[in-house]
Formats: structure tokens, C-alpha cells, sequence
């Protein structure tokens, strides 16, 4: 048996970053270029050897946990765009998250310690609205939340792959909508580690750049001055159909999603394979089930984490999937700007890439001074620029070896 | 349940069953097949710890040095996943591009030891110091630590060392993610992309973080609830072996959305298939246990979970 497989449309979109809590402000900070790196201002982070990360700026906390008013202010931005018309409650529509890790609250935890009460008998004596925020961990709420906002018909999907993991949930939608399963899925994820475990755990491992002295100058992907990466925060969402569906519901399709794959090194715990193999594969299959060729992509969006090991193995994954091309397809990196927005980060950048499909415009990666030489590709730098985009990859590479790839593609009526 | 009039996910046909080959669980040795099937001891009479779950996984390893590198949960994954390999007679060394991964781990733990290490080094007088956290709380901690509650790493540890490289789905937290897993195994089955599916699912729920958040989403808030640490893996491939386990012949997963800010209803409870909360391993650990028992027949696995997915599978063993 045939299946007819379908087109996927973007039809809506919404952000939550450090460049602005919107698409537009997003997008216009890329395009000049501007860092989202700052001194941490969350909390006191001085005594920490890490005190910068790219914080989003101006937004109103209501609940405790951070996340999830990133995620509902994207999801309700993306919604928005899509749906003039309420759905029907007939239809199959779903939520599809990628959340990071959930890290606890220290000051709630020590005073719990402090008063020799366990967790249990603190909870046993507290109204239900204060047991869900008494730690500030509940990450899984973020999904119901919307789910329930939005009235969606199926489960939501929770993706844990790391920095993979919304560029996952948008891959998994991607599939559910082209062969039918699904009719509107609003794919995305939200994080913030920018809190003293998060900030805390990630300097101890010195994956985090120290230029404590120099914020703007500190995310930098490919550069021979790089030193690690900027943790940032935010979330994204995408609302995805077919075509078919986003046309007969008169919604404006901003672009398509053509592809996705991804792929598990099966490495090192911390390390990517120094031979690209494991983020190649990904990107073949995502070119595979694109039925596309490498020699079709316009540009490539990179994980581009600015740390040693990561930038040079995406430098020779993407030299062998683009072979002789690969001095002259143009590499950009917007975690230059955006910092590291973790499980966040696949698809805030996605949202970028399909912003510079519909303006036929990228960034450029900011702070690539002088280029590794182990990291030579035909990198955008100091300016953007403005070329004919038909499709777009995007690299997503999770700790733990997770790659994940996706394909967006202009939109032509 | 506003599902009456949508489309409805398709039977499995004939020609797109999906076949057992294998499957390996692990539990504490105090939750044997029989008393998670029938005959648990009264939970009045137990103590939490006594369901921990710490197997011995070093000869399974590729580098044995990455013990030091593990949590109970990634030894737990581990093993169920050699045994589950072993017993569909596969060979490690043969996996790597063609066997997809789908992995559903339960709510993250941290170990008791090194959070009151943190919390003791971190208050100064009751309160949150943020100079003694970044001064005598963090340096005190083992920065290994860091690969050791990281979800995904369940995940990373089976695919090391079974040498699987092929696509993955890695979701969390409870029973409905599990139904979800399988059925992304089961469509990258049917659409050809990968020849075996290893899916499975470990929870480490011995652990006080662990048990706040089964508390905070706990409707029946009993008393009485026995959680148990556990990891279950099934082999699964759309190819009939000459003699496979079992046969998936129907799964279906139905969600009704809710607040979870808000005080659930009354009416809704949880259901459950064992004598003990395995969490997100139920599903699994029950098909496991059924195998096991290798008495022909159709059986049904249904979870009504706390997230309000109710979903159901059919399973045949010949």
C-alpha cells in the first residue's frame, strides 16, 4: 500500500528570548548583530566562576517556575498567528515539547532541610496550588498547560534529548502531520537553566565560556579564541499542518518543514565523535526523508555551541555531506547572539532560519573573527547577506550524543 | 473524553504486525514476578528503601571506568536492555545504524547524599547563601555528578554499550510516554527506517525528589502507594522471527486535557496493572512479566495515568 505523504507547513510562530520576546524584535537583533549576553542579573551570581549568560530581558515572572511562562507566552504568540478561527474540537491536534533538565530550587530545598522536615511532611501540609511550585522543577506542567490553553485532542509529546530536544519534538511533528496522523501540532520547548545549579553544574564542568570581563564578546562558534558556551533561555513554538489543512482553513503558510533525521553517536558521554559520523548521519537521513540531495541546501544553520570539540566535529560532518560545496554553502550560528538556549535551542534558531526563508536574508554569526582552521567553511560573517534561500538545514547536537536535523524549506504559492 | 468523532488510529494489519523478540526487566529482588503480578506483601510491612534497585552492570560494560559515570537508573536501563538483547539473539556488534531507540525515563532523581551535602554547604543560618553555594556547597560536590541526573542518560548508557546509532525518541515521565514511545518504534517500524526497535523505559523513583513530584500529580494521594525502582525493555521488529514472544496486534492512546494547576476532580483515578508503581516502567514491566509466564493468549495492557492519557495495547503470545 501507497501512502500519500503530505506537505508540512509553519503557519504560526512565537519566541521568548534573550533578544526580544517576540519573532520581529528576534529577528531584527540577529540581523544587527547584536549579543543577548549580559551579567547574570537573575540572582547573584558573582561568587560562581561563571557570572554572564544571555538572560531574556523585560518579561513579567508569574509562576515559579520561569519555563513556564516562557512557554505559554511562545505558545499563545504562535497560536495567535495561526488560528483566527478557533479548531474543531475534532480535530487532531497536539502539543509537542522538548524540555531540559529539571533542576531544583536551593532555596526552597534548604529551607525544607533547615526546618528537619523531610519533603513528604512539608508537602502533607500544604494547599495543592503551593505543592506544585514549593520546588521549582514541574517542567512536564508546561505541556498540560498548554494543551489544556489550546484544548488539544492528543497527548502531548515531552522530548528529554538535551539540546536536541525541541528540534526533536518539531522532527516528530514533522512525521505525525506528513503521514497523517496528526492535523495541528504546536511543536517547540522552553528552558532556562540560568539559576545556581544550572549556572552552577555547567561551570564545574568547564563547558561554559569565562569572559566574565568581555559578555558581548563570549559567545563566539568556529572562532580559534573560543572557550565555551554562553548559557542562555527562552522558548519557541511552531504551529505546523499540511498545507492542505493550512489552506482550507485560510492560514498564511510561512514555510515548510521538508525534512528531518537524527541519529545517536553512541560515544563518549560528553564529546561528539571527533569524525562528525554521528551528526552526518543525522543529516543524511534528514536529507533522506527530504528526498533532497546536499547539493539542494541553501545554507546551513549550525549547533555552532562556540566550545573545541563540538565546532570542529560539525565542521567535518558538514564537509562531508557537502563535499565540493563546502567552501562555498554559507554556515551561520545564531547562538552567537542568542547564547545556548539548551532544550530551547533547536527551535528558537529554527524560528530564525524560517524568518531569513521568508526575508531571503541571513545573519551572520557575530564574534567570528578569525576562523579555527579546523573549522573552515564558507562561515557568514561581520555582515548579513542577502541570497536566493530555498532550503535550509538545522542542526540540533544534544550531551549525550543526540543529533537531531531538520530541513525548512521557502514557500513558494 | 472529547474523542468520539475524530479519525481513529488504524488497527495493525496483518502484513504491519509488529513482533516481540525479546525483553529484559529488573527490580528490586523483594518484587519478584509473583508479587508484582498477585501477591505483594502488605506495603504496611515494608520500608521504601527495601525496593531500591542497584544491579551490578560492570561486566556489561564496553569501559568498565564508566561505572564511575553511572546512576542507579542508567545501570537499571542497562541491564534490562543486555538481557532484552540476549534473549531476541542479537549481537551487539550488529545493531549500530538499523535499531532505533525509544526511551521513556521516569521523573528525574538526585541522590539523597550529595543533596544534603549541598544543602548543609549552602545554608548559612536556615537560609539560602549564595556565597557558600558557590564556595563550599559546589566544590564539595563531585562534578561527575553532573552526568549523573541528566534524563537522557539512561538513554546514552544503553546506546554505548549495545551500540545502537540509529534514530531515537527519548520521553518522559510516566506510563503515557511509554505508549507514545512504542507507538513512534512501531511507525519507524512500518515506514522501513530501522529493522529492530529496542523500547523500554527505567524509573529510579527510591529517592525523595522523585517522590514529590509523584505526590504533587498524585490524585489518589494513598498513603498506601508502593513505588518500586525498575526498567523494562522489549526488542520489537516488523519481521517475523521463527519464534517470536509475542505479537502486537493493537494500541491506542487517548488524552483528555486538563490543568494541572488546578486541583484534579475527584472522580479520576489512577488505575494500575501491578502490586507496586513502577512509574513509567508499568506498561513495560507488565508485557515482561506476562512473557515471562509463557502462556499462550491474548492479553490487554491498559494504564489510566495521573496526566490523563488512557491507552490500551494488544498483545498475542502464540
Amino acid at each position: 500500500m501507497t501512502t500519500t505523504l503530505k506537505q508540512v507547513a509553519v503557519t504560526g510562530l512565537g519566541v521568548v528570548c534573550p533578544l526580544g520576546n517576540n519573532v520581529e524584535k528576534m529577528m531584527t537583533a540577529l540581523f544587527a548583530l547584536e549579543s543577548g549576553t549580559s551579567k547574570v542579573t537573575h540572582f547573584d551570581a558573582s561568587p560562581l566562576s561563571v557570572n554572564i549568560a544571555a538572560e531574556v530581558k523585560q518579561f513579567p515572572r508569574k509562576q515559579a517556575d520561569i519555563k513556564l511562562d516562557f512557554a505559554l507566552s511562545a505558545a499563545a504568540q504562535a497560536m495567535q498567528q495561526a488560528v483566527t478561527h478557533p479548531l474543531s474540537r475534532n480535530e487532531r491536534t497536539q502539543l509537542a515539547i522538548g524540555i531540559g533538565l529539571e533542576l531544583f530550587s536551593m532555596p526552597d530545598l534548604v529551607k525544607a532541610h533547615s526546618n528537619n522536615k523531610t519533603l513528604e511532611q512539608l508537602l502533607a501540609v500544604m494547599p495543592w496550588h503551593e505543592r506544585l511550585s514549593f520546588i521549582n522543577t514541574p517542567s512536564d506542567l508546561a505541556a498540560h498547560m498548554i494543551s489544556h490553553e489550546y484544548q488539544m485532542t492528543l497527548a502531548p509529546e515531552i522530548h528529554i534529548s538535551a539540546c536536541a530536544a525541541s528540534t526533536d519534538a518539531i522532527g516528530r511533528a514533522f512525521e505525525a502531520i506528513r503521514y497523517d496522523r496528526a492535523d495541528f501540532i504546536l511543536a517547540g520547548g522552553t528552558d532556562s537553566m540560568i539559576n545556581p545549579m544550572g549556572m552552577g553544574g555547567f561551570a564545574r564542568i568547564g563547558a561554559l565560556s569565562q569572559c566574565n570581563d568581555s559578555p558581548e564578546a563570549a559567545s563566539r562558534p568556529f572562532d580559534i579564541k573560543r572557550n565555551g558556551f554562553v548559557l542562555g533561555e527562552g522558548a519557541g513554538f511552531m504551529a505546523m499542518e499540511s498545507v492542505e489543512h493550512a489552506q482550507s482553513r485560510g492560514a498564511k503558510i510561512l514555510a515548510l518543514i521538508s525534512g528531518y533525521g537524527n541519529s545517536l553517536d553512541a560515544f563518549r558521554i560528553s564529546d561528539p565523535r571527533p569524525d562528525g559520523t554521528g551528526a552526518l548521519s543525522a543529516m543524511q537521513r534528514a536529507l533522506k526523508s527530504a528526498n533532497m540531495a546536499a547539493n539542494q541546501l541553501s545554507a546551513i544553520s549550525a549547533h555552532g555551541t562556540g566550545t573545541e570539540k563540538n565546532d570542529v566535529a560539525e565542521t567535518t560532518a558538514i564537509r562531508d555531506l557537502l563535499a565540493d560545496r563546502a567552501d562555498h554553502v554559507p554556515v551561520f550560528a545564531s547562538k552567537s547572539m542568542l547564547g545556548h538556549l539548551i532544550a530551547a535551542s533547536g527551535v528558537v534558531e529554527t524560528i530564525a532560519v524560517i524568518q531569513s526563508l521568508q526575508q531571503q536574508h541571513l545573519h551572520a554569526t557575530l564574534n567570528l573573527e578569525q576562523i579555527d582552521p579546523h573549522c573552515q567553511l564558507n562561515h557568514v560573517t561581520k555582515n548579513s547577506q542577502t541570497l536566493q534561500l530555498d532550503h535550509i538545514l538545522k542542526n540540533s547536537f544534544g550531551f549525550g550524543g543526540k543529533n537531531a536535523c531538520l530541513i525548512a524549506s521557502h514557500y513558494k504559492p | 473524553m472529547n474523542t468520539q468523532n475524530r479519525k481513529a488510529p488504524p488497527p495493525l494489519t496483518n502484513n504491519q504486525k509488529i513482533f516481540v523478540l525479546g525483553c529484559g526487566w529488573i527490580a528490586n529482588e523483594l518484587a519478584t514476578a509473583n508479587q508484582l503480578l498477585s501477591d505483594m506483601p502488605s506495603t504496611d510491612e515494608m520500608q521504601p528503601e527495601q525496593f531500591r534497585c542497584d544491579p551490578d552492570v560492570r561486566h556489561l560494560l564496553q569501559d568498565r571506568k564508566h561505572i564511575k559515570l553511572m546512576a542507579r537508573q542508567d545501570k537499571m536501563a542497562v541491564f534490562a536492555a543486555n538481557q532484552a538483547i540476549h534473549q531476541a539473539g542479537l549481537d551487539t556488534n550488529t545493531l549500530e545504524k538499523h535499531t532505533g531507540l525509544y526511551f521513556t525515563v521516569g521523573t528525574v532523581p538526585f541522590e539523597q547524599s550529595p543533596l544534603n551535602s549541598l544543602c548543609d554547604n549552602s545554608s548559612d543560618q536556615g537560609k539560602f547563601s549564595m556565597n557558600r553555594f558557590a564556595n563550599k556547597a559546589m566544590p564539595a560536590l563531585n562534578p561527575l555528578l553532573t552526568f549523573k541526573c541528566l534524563p537522557n542518560m539512561p538513554a546514552y548508557h544503553v546506546s554505548y554499550n549495545m551500540g545502537i546509532r540509529g534514530p531515537y525518541q527519548i520521553n518522559y515521565p510516566g506510563p503515557g510516554q511509554w505508549f507514545q514511545s512504542l507507538q513512534q518504534a512501531i511507525n519507524d517500524l512500518q515506514q522501513h527506517k530501522i529493522k529492530v526497535a529496542i523500547v523500554g523505559a527505567v524509573a529510579d523513583q527510591i529517592n525523595p525528589l522523585v517522590r514529590h513530584h509523584v505526590k504533587r500529580l498524585n490524585i489518589d494521594n494513598n498513603n498506601q502507594h508502593l513505588l518500586i525502582d525498575s526498567a523494562s525493555i522489549l526488542v520489537l521488529s516488523a519481521q517475523d522471527a521463527t519464534t517470536p514472544l509475542a505479537s502486537l496486534d493493537e494500541i491506542s492512546i487517548h488524552y483528555q486535557s486538563f490543568n494541572p494547576l488546578q486541583a484534579p476532580p475527584e472522580s479520576f483515578n489512577t488505575s494500575r496493572m501491578l502490586n507496586a508503581d513502577a512509574g513509567a516502567v508499568d506498561p513495560g514491566l507488565f508485557i515482561a512479566l506476562t512473557l515471562e509466564k509463557k502462556n499462550q493468549g491474548q492479553y490487554s495492557v491498559v494504564i489510566k495515568s495521573t496526566d490523563r492519557i488512557n491507552a490500551s495495547l494488544r498483545l498475542s503470545i502464540p
